[in-house]
């Protein structure tokens, strides 16, 4: 049986956070944190399952740890599940703080805040001479693929190791395409936001969340398609908006993929049945061709800036 | 967790063990993990004699200036002030590459924004400062017609090199070309 002391904590209550804070306390893991600093939108309830609608507004952290708590499930040494929440950013966690969790996992959307954790985790073990050691299980999901890491500090790959394997963020088209020669909707979008707004405006930073702004950009996009000979039946205000928010779709069975496979890593180390030797610390999901995971191991970089150790 | 608990006892083992002791020489600095990576990319910087850069700003603001002043082609002896703007995603983000002064130039627009392929479409996080700081001087060097983001510039540039030569240096000059008052660059 595992320690009945063990502690988790979850980064981030969204789609996969949902998945992964159920999973743990159906394992019977009594003390669960959770933290994550977004509120709740009607658009999250189609996969975000521990929320209703008249949760909408609510922090996403203290909803889930409620409707979890509920239930009133029974853990490890007949200890109650409890899931204590915080509503707050995870980059101002203390040391002090982290260092009381057996492991951390992450269901995040956001590669700053991932490096964040990463980087703080692995100062821990590296600072302490390796006294303190807190495996981060970092869950991705992007449509219909994921991925899983286990990242142990100092012992196996960090998230900063394998950064240079990440696709950029944002999808980006040439300067000279977007300004001379647009073809696309998106091309358009992009010329307006990074060029025309600022010759425009040069004071002000552009918000989509203010009406007058959204309306100018909105009116600019159907001239100038009309200039450039671009289709506008795709400018509707949702199709405007998915671009400039970089919205990918968010799929409720990559999310329980995903989650299922990093309560599973969860699973290996709390009962000693992880490798840390051979086990295959990256693994990958692809829903998009057939149902296809792998797994492989990830070596650290020597060069490395986070978990290189100065000796 | 008895196996990781086991495997750190053989690492505190290995670190007692090891001739140095854990030295404590660089203070416990909390960067983040974008800092650490602008830090090596500069440390590890090999200019060429006509780049100059300043790092003045780079942990207040996240701003780098970098002064490029070209010893040939068509922009010599001209002074060309770039600004990189980084934000805390890099380098999975490239920064954000503006010029400071009007230049007359096909891939360079009047507002400073700069199209290089390596700061948008085709960066990725293997590339640094060192990679922008080379593509900016290419530019200069060698300055491309086809896909421009200035067409005038562009235009004047593939139908006459020598006209263009003579634009470029005017504009240098701070004289003005087709109505558009350029900033002087020449020292």
């Amino acid at each position: 049986m595992a320690d009945p002391a063990t502690s988790v904590l979850v980064l981030g209550a969204g789609g996969l956070g949902c998945e992964i804070l159920k999973n743990l306390a159906l394992q019977g893991i009594p003390t669960i944190h959770v933290v994550d600093l977004d509120t709740i939108e009607l658009s999250n309830l189609n996969r975000q399952f521990l929320f209703q609608k008249q949760d909408i507004g609510q922090p996403k952290a203290v909803v889930a740890a409620q409707r979890i708590n509920s239930k009133q499930l029974l853990g490890f040494g007949e200890r109650p599940v409890h899931v204590t929440a915080h509503f707050q950013d995870l980059t101002s966690f203390s040391d002090t703080f982290l260092e009381q969790f057996t492991l951390v996992v992450s269901g995040l959307d956001s590669v700053a805040a991932r490096r964040a954790i990463n980087a703080q985790l692995v100062r821990i073990t590296l600072e302490s001479g390796f006294q303190k050691c807190i495996p981060l299980v970092d869950g991705g999901s992007d449509g219909l693929q994921g991925h899983c890491k286990v990242i142990v500090p100092g012992i196996a790959a960090c998230y900063e190791c394998s950064l240079a394997t990440l696709p950029p963020e944002t999808e980006s088209y040439p300067l000279c395409t977007v300004a001379n020669n647009p073809r696309l909707p998106e091309h358009v979008i992009e010329y307006l936001l990074s060029v025309q707004w600022m010759q425009e405006y040069p004071d002000q930073p552009f918000d989509h969340t203010r009406d007058e702004h959204f309306q100018w950009l909105m009116r600019r996009s159907l001239e100038r398609a009309a200039r450039f000979h671009i289709d506008s039946s795709k400018l509707t205000a949702s199709f405007v908006l998915g671009v400039i928010k970089n919205i990918v779709p968010s799929v409720a069975s990559t999310n329980a993929i995903v989650a299922a496979q990093c309560c599973n890593q969860v699973s290996k180390l709390l009962y000693n049945e992880y490798d840390f030797e051979g086990s295959n610390n990256f693994l990958v999901y692809n829903g998009q061709d057939g149902c296809f995971m792998y797994g492989f191991v990830y070596d650290r970089s020597t060069e490395c800036l986070v978990c290189r150790e100065n000796t | 967790m008895l196996k990781l608990r086991q495997l750190q006892k053989q690492k505190q083992e290995q670190l007692a063990a090891s001739s140095k002791p854990t030295t404590a020489s660089s203070p416990p600095q909390i960067s983040s993990a974008s800092q650490l990576r602008l830090r090596n990319d500069l440390a590890s910087l090999d200019l060429p004699p006509c780049v100059k850069i300043d790092a003045a700003a780079l942990e207040t603001d996240q701003l780098l200036h970098i002064h490029i002043n070209p010893d040939e082609g068509y922009y010599k002896s001209g002074t060309f002030d770039f600004e990189a703007k980084f934000k805390d995603t890099y380098p999975i983000d490239p920064p954000k590459v503006t010029l400071t002064s009007t230049i007359f130039h096909p891939n360079i627009d009047t507002q400073g924004n700069v199209c290089l392929n390596i700061l948008r479409e085709d960066w990725s996080p293997v590339l640094d400062v060192h990679s922008i700081i080379i593509g900016l001087l290419m530019l200069l060097l060698e300055p491309n017609a086809t896909d421009p983001l200035n067409k005038k510039a562009a235009d004047v540039l593939q139908s006459s090199p020598a006209l263009y030569q003579r634009q470029v240096v005017s504009a240098m000059r701070g004289e003005s070309i087709d109505g558009c008052k350029y900033d002087r660059v020449l020292r």
